[in-house]
């Protein structure tokens, strides 16, 4: 079947993306370095947010007032839009903050590769489809290893990224384990169905509500129900995701792999399979498994077990990119708390409430951190390669704007008011304590007023060592190097690049600007919550459905038995 | 001058220097420090002009027990966040002193003579998050302030500090950030379980001084409620006086919901109240400090320039016991009904080891910032001893006195404890140690300056006629209709603080000759310092001898009132125990009856248990009894 002409606009961001990472392939192979190439490597992602902010902006405004819809292996939400957005504002960022630390000679091929993890991104944004879903998140990771290499050959690099290639194709293996257990249960790739043709969603709800109505009755079930393989479905799915979010039990990688990578690619690490994870569990987790105890408890527990373990390991670190590599781990917990409301609200608000605050603070986090790493970035270009948290002494009066930046963002990340993260982390407590208050049966209140507690006390936690790394740059003076006063001074004559102070900057002033005007933020985050929160609602299942389900049902089950 | 304006002048004018002061280039060292006193002496004139010369319009009335010059403008409406402003006699008093110290501590900050732009900036901005502290009637405007107060701070501590500043201004931050945290946490539970719609709350919804806007909805909330509806969504509020009322009025806080079977959920056995007060408690105890957590009040003020130990000492640990006289108390009584003894006891314990320690040491600031440790405990004891209950035949008197005793306490610690520091930091200007036993023999090389030292350092010790003494005698006497033992070992505490500070006299400033290091730079004290050092010590004389006229006056009314208040409440409060507990017994001794007969009944027991977790069956007596469970609504 060929793809018809409103698909093809429908991807337009995503197709300029691919096509100009292309370009950057061929035309660097030819003239590496031509001018008109590395502006087409920060170009394309402003082509693209114009593409998305001014065609479709028609689309944006139903969106609004619809809710969503669905249109075959896209789902045409309000949240896909402005991740979509999002993502294309941190690609121009992360190449502003990349385009001097890669080797000349490779210049157009890491910006390439830096634009197609950008656009796999932005399918997993909107996929509605296993198989589109889970090509995207491979488009961000295949082009990771690569970028990975580009950035650094040492030793350890070399580690970090075959460490980094194992494990992903290790979670990579596990998700698709999970994603064929979908796939078993229903007997389509397609998530949430439209119109006749059912979907994942509906045809669990359906299983789910046969279940429950077989255990109410107390009747022994003649055949079994393939809502038996939920747990399965959900363990296996959320352990993939787990390692994309670098939470616990699968986090071993980020501190190593941070470590052993260049400050960009810290940033890259930090924040794309992040928001992937995140979206990838709204879209396959929450949307499809509501209100699922052993999803939402799984999401409580592996929370608190990822802030907790995160914060308590950066406290001793010494390295800086470790320490942030431990710090994103803490992040990764405070995205499931939000994650872990939406999936267990019985009721739309609640569950919109919850997935805005994970976008909100998602999108703190991400502008935190590719501010932090770019400040890093821009310290290395000007001559001051700080690896270790002693080395930032002094930098408050040396450069004072990196110093800042890099304070503002270690701020957001401890949650202290008039930044972004202070906003984040206030959604998430808010939508907690009020699941917490709301409750309607005893363990739930105390899970989620456990869960708040602890978020709370991991803040205080998070704040010792953030406050290290400022304490560092504006309360220790620089030390006196007794050595050549020469290689001093071409040290202070060395200055970053202005690509990357500008993205600095602007990663700076989003987080001040999301601080002070949380109100924006909390507008788009709150549609887009609502937006799938009314999708992710069970659909009543109607004698009419039921029909329709079984031969699926059926032939997956045969399919199923089968296939030992 | 209308309130709006004065108030919010009041708490941004500080800003507005710091903006200004941005202009003004880094060299220009005189001028920064001018501009910036200028602009504290005019928050101070502020306050006087607006709040107290007879010819204002919003001039603060003693004899109002409410609030006054109530500011209530919309500021963040889907949460419905209230730029939400007044002040009443509790906070006003702090006000004031807030305004006092600051001149004061600009005027000790001429010996801060690195980067001094940088530290008039922060030092303005302090001030503003200071004064919204205290005039925030919405909780989370008093929540943004708290936190905002840190950073200012947290950089006067690590840039300006002595050696370990690096240390004590991370300790500082990471304690206070811990008890805010968790007041956030205690915030949002409130707020969520908040609704003002509820018809239990209409008598006292003129007490709440909503903003018109929600006021109407609250209305025709109510009345919809009333009319049968079950589907009016919940208001929630920040409003701290409206939380007041719903925590005194209403059976809103009483658990965390409601099962399916209507019996309350809670937590660990506890229900809402308790856990939002033992969160709160946190939180102030450790800015207060009391005594397990206030590790990091004598590593700060040791590294802190004097300047900020002075406001810190001054104006930053009243905060604690501002928040738990207006928030925790009013908003969550039965929380502080069932901690009582805990309350008083962190008092005390903090009183007695405050005192132990500061005979201990050796460096005199770590002396002074151990006797805060000490002072501050009687602050705690004073607002917690909760005597008017049954056993006292529901007498508020000796309560009221305690909470006054403690509020003053508070006032004249706020004069006391900076004079000290200031003291303290002019010796150490001159010789730079603070060496205890290196000191002697200051008097006959700086007789003014240790003439006006004695004086101050009296008021600590609580010299009758100085101000120190009128709120320890205060709390002492209430404590004793609380706990006898209590009060014994209070007064004792007395004989403790006049031992290390009549001892710290005699090392320092008695004596025959100064032996130490740089005796050469022991030069009688400047004009500037005398001065400073002056305007303290003469209040510490006019606080002592007419409390009444200079400090009393102004908070007796509210405190009276609140304090009435709580003791209705804890009327009705233990009247429903009794009523659970009778409710119990018969329940009981229906099932003993029964129990001959051979045929137990499950249900009666089942009746029993559901209430007696607490200890109190939340909405049984009448008054707090509300038909509406808001949980049942929200869905």
């Amino acid at each position: 079947m060929l793809p018809d002409l409103t698909t093809l606009t429908l991807l337009l961001p995503e197709i300029v993306l691919i096509l100009s990472a292309t370009a950057l392939f061929v035309g660097g192979a030819f003239r590496p370095r031509a001018a008109a190439l590395a502006i087409l490597g920060h170009g394309a992602y402003l082509a693209g947010l114009l593409l998305l902010l001014g065609v479709e902006w028609g689309r944006w405004e139903s969106l609004v007032e619809q809710g969503a819809t669905v249109s075959g292996p896209l789902s045409l939400d309000y949240l896909g839009q402005l991740l979509r957005s999002l993502t294309l504002v941190i690609g121009l960022l992360l190449s502003l903050v990349m385009s001097r630390t890669s080797p000349d000679e490779l210049k157009t091929e890491h910006a390439g590769t830096l634009m197609l993890t950008i656009a796999g991104l932005m399918f997993v944004a909107r996929a509605n489809e296993l198989v589109l879903m889970f090509v995207g998140l491979e488009l961000i990771s295949i082009p990771t290893y690569a970028l990975l290499f580009m950035g650094r050959r040492d030793r350890s690099t070399g580690e970090a990224t075959a460490k980094y290639f194992f494990l992903s194709l290790l979670s990579s293996g596990l998700l698709l384990y999970g994603l064929s257990f979908l796939y078993g249960m229903a007997g389509t790739t397609t998530l949430i169905g439209s119109g006749s043709e059912l979907g994942i969603r509906e045809v669990v709800a359906s299983l789910r509500a046969a279940a429950t109505t077989a255990a109410a009755e107390a009747s022994v079930p003649s055949t079994p129900n393939l809502w038996m393989l939920a747990p399965l479905a959900v363990i296996l799915v959320s352990a993939g995701l787990c390692f994309k979010l670098a939470a616990v039990p699968f986090h071993f990688y980020a501190p190593d792999v941070y470590q052993g990578a260049t400050a960009g690619n810290a940033a890259l690490l930090a924040v794309l399979p992040k928001a992937a994870g995140v979206l990838a569990f709204t879209r396959l987790i929450v949307a499809i498994f509501p209100a699922y105890a052993t999803a939402w408890q799984m999401a409580v527990i592996v929370s608190i077990l990822t802030m907790t373990l995160g914060n308590i390991c950066a406290l001793w670190q010494k390295h800086v990119r470790r320490l942030l590599g431990y710090s994103s781990i803490a992040h990764s917990g405070y995205l499931l708390i939000g994650l872990s409301v939406a999936l267990v609200a019985d009721n739309d608000a609640l569950r919109a409430e919850g997935l805005a605050a994970t976008l909100f603070y998602l999108a703190a986090y991400a502008f935190a951190s590719i501010g932090g790493f770019a400040a890093l970035t821009y310290l290395a270009e000007s001559g001051k390669p700080v690896d270790h948290v002693e080395q930032l002494a002094g930098c408050g009066r040396s450069h004072p704007l990196a110093a800042g930046v890099l304070a503002v963002s270690m701020f957001s990340f401890a949650g202290i008011p008039v930044f972004a993260g202070f906003w984040g982390k206030f959604a998430l407590f808010a939508s907690t304590l009020e699941m917490a208050t709301g409750a309607t049966y005893g363990p739930l209140s105390g899970w989620f007023a456990t869960l708040a507690i602890v978020g709370a006390l991991n803040a205080a936690i998070g704040a010792a060592y953030y406050l290290r790394v400022v304490g560092a740059m504006f309360f220790q003076s620089a030390p006196v190097v007794s050595g050549s006063p020469a290689s001093d001074g071409s040290a202070a004559t060395a200055t970053g690049s202005t690509s990357t102070l500008s993205a600095m900057v602007a990663c700076g002033v989003l987080v001040v600007g999301m601080g002070v005007v949380p109100v924006i933020g909390f507008r788009g985050a709150g549609f887009a919550g609502k937006s799938v929160a009314a999708t992710a609602a069970v659909p009543a299942v109607t004698p009419a459905v039921t029909p329709a389900v079984t031969p699926a049902v059926s032939s997956a089950a045969t399919s199923l038995g089968s296939s030992p | 001058m209308n309130a709006f304006w004065l108030i919010t002048l009041l708490v941004f004018l500080p800003t507005l220097g710091a903006a200004v002061l941005t202009f003004v280039p880094s060299s220009n060292t005189q001028a920064l420090r001018w501009i910036t006193l200028c602009v504290t002496a005019l928050v101070l004139a502020l306050t006087v002009v607006g709040f107290l010369l007879p010819s204002s319009n919003l001039r603060f009335d003693p004899a109002n027990d409410g609030m006054q010059a109530v500011v209530n403008a919309e500021w963040i409406k889907s949460f419905d966040i209230f730029y939400a402003m007044g002040t009443d006699g509790i906070s006003f008093p702090l006000v004031v002193l807030t305004g006092l110290v600051s001149l004061l501590a600009m005027g000790a900050s001429w010996s801060i003579t690195k980067h001094v732009k940088a530290y008039c900036i922060l030092f303005l901005l302090l001030e503003s998050g200071m004064l919204g502290v205290f005039l925030s009637l919405d909780f989370f405007l008093f929540y943004v302030f708290w936190e905002v107060m840190l950073l200012p701070m947290y950089f006067l501590i690590g840039v300006w500090g002595g050696p370990r500043r690096e240390y004590a201004a991370l300790k500082f931050f990471l304690y206070t950030l811990l008890g805010s945290v968790l007041m956030l946490v205690a915030i949002l539970m409130l707020y969520f379980k908040s609704d003002l719609s509820d018809p239990a709350l209409k008598p006292y919804l003129d007490k709440c001084l909503l903003a018109p806007s929600v006021a109407e909805r609250v209305e025709a909330a109510i009345a919809k409620r009333e009319a049968g509806d079950k589907q009016v969504a919940p208001i929630h509020t920040f409003n701290l006086l409206a939380l007041a009322q719903i925590g005194q009025h209403t059976a809103q806080f009483d658990d965390f919901g409601r099962n399916e079977d209507g019996s309350p959920i809670l937590l660990f056995g506890r229900n809402l109240q308790w856990w939002a007060f033992l969160l709160l408690f946190i939180g102030f105890a450790i800015k207060v400090p009391s005594v397990p957590v206030h590790t990091w009040l004598p590593d700060a003020h040791v590294e802190a320039p004097t300047p900020i130990s002075m406001i810190l000492a001054g104006v930053l640990l009243k905060m604690g016991g501002y928040g738990l006289i207006r928030i925790c108390y009013p908003i969550c009584p039965q929380g502080g009904y069932d901690l009582m003894y805990f309350v008083c006891g962190i008092g005390v314990v903090s009183m007695v080891y405050g005192a132990f320690a500061a005979l201990a040491q050796k460096d005199f600031k770590r002396m002074v910032a151990y006797s805060s440790v000490s002072h501050m405990g009687y602050v705690v004891l004073g607002l917690g001893v909760w005597s008017a209950t049954s056993a006292t035949g529901y007498n508020p008197d000796y309560w009221n006195m305690g909470v006054q005793g403690a509020m003053f306490q508070m006032i004249a610690h706020g004069i006391s404890s900076p004079g000290m520091f200031f003291m303290v930091g002019v010796v150490y200007d001159r010789v730079h140690h603070r060496d205890l036993e290196k000191f002697g023999g200051l008097f006959s090389r700086m007789p003014v300056y240790c003439a006006l030292s004695m004086g101050i350092f009296f008021a600590g010790l609580g010299l009758p006629g100085l101000c120190g003494f009128i709120g320890e005698v205060f709390v002492v006497l209430s404590v004793w209709s609380f706990s006898q033992s209590l009060a014994v070992v209070s007064a004792a505490v007395v004989v403790l603080t006049a031992a290390y500070i009549l001892w710290a006299i005699q090392r320092v400033y008695l004596g025959a000759e100064y032996k130490g290091e740089h005796g050469e730079h022991l030069t009688p004290s400047t004009l500037r310092e005398n001065l400073i050092a002056g305007v303290l010590f003469v209040l510490c004389i006019v606080c002592g001898v007419f409390p009444y006229q200079t400090i009393l006056k102004y908070m007796d009314p509210t405190v009276s009132r609140q304090v009435r208040e709580l003791t209705d409440y804890t009327r009705r409060l233990e009247a429903a125990a009794k009523a659970a507990k009778d409710a119990e017994e018969e329940a009981d001794k229906a099932v003993t009856q029964r129990v001959p007969a051979g045929s137990p009944q499950p249900v009666a027991t089942d009746l029993s248990a559901t209430g007696s977790t607490s200890g109190v069956v939340p909405g049984a007596a009448g008054q707090l009894a509300v038909s509406v469970p808001a949980t049942g609504a929200a869905r």
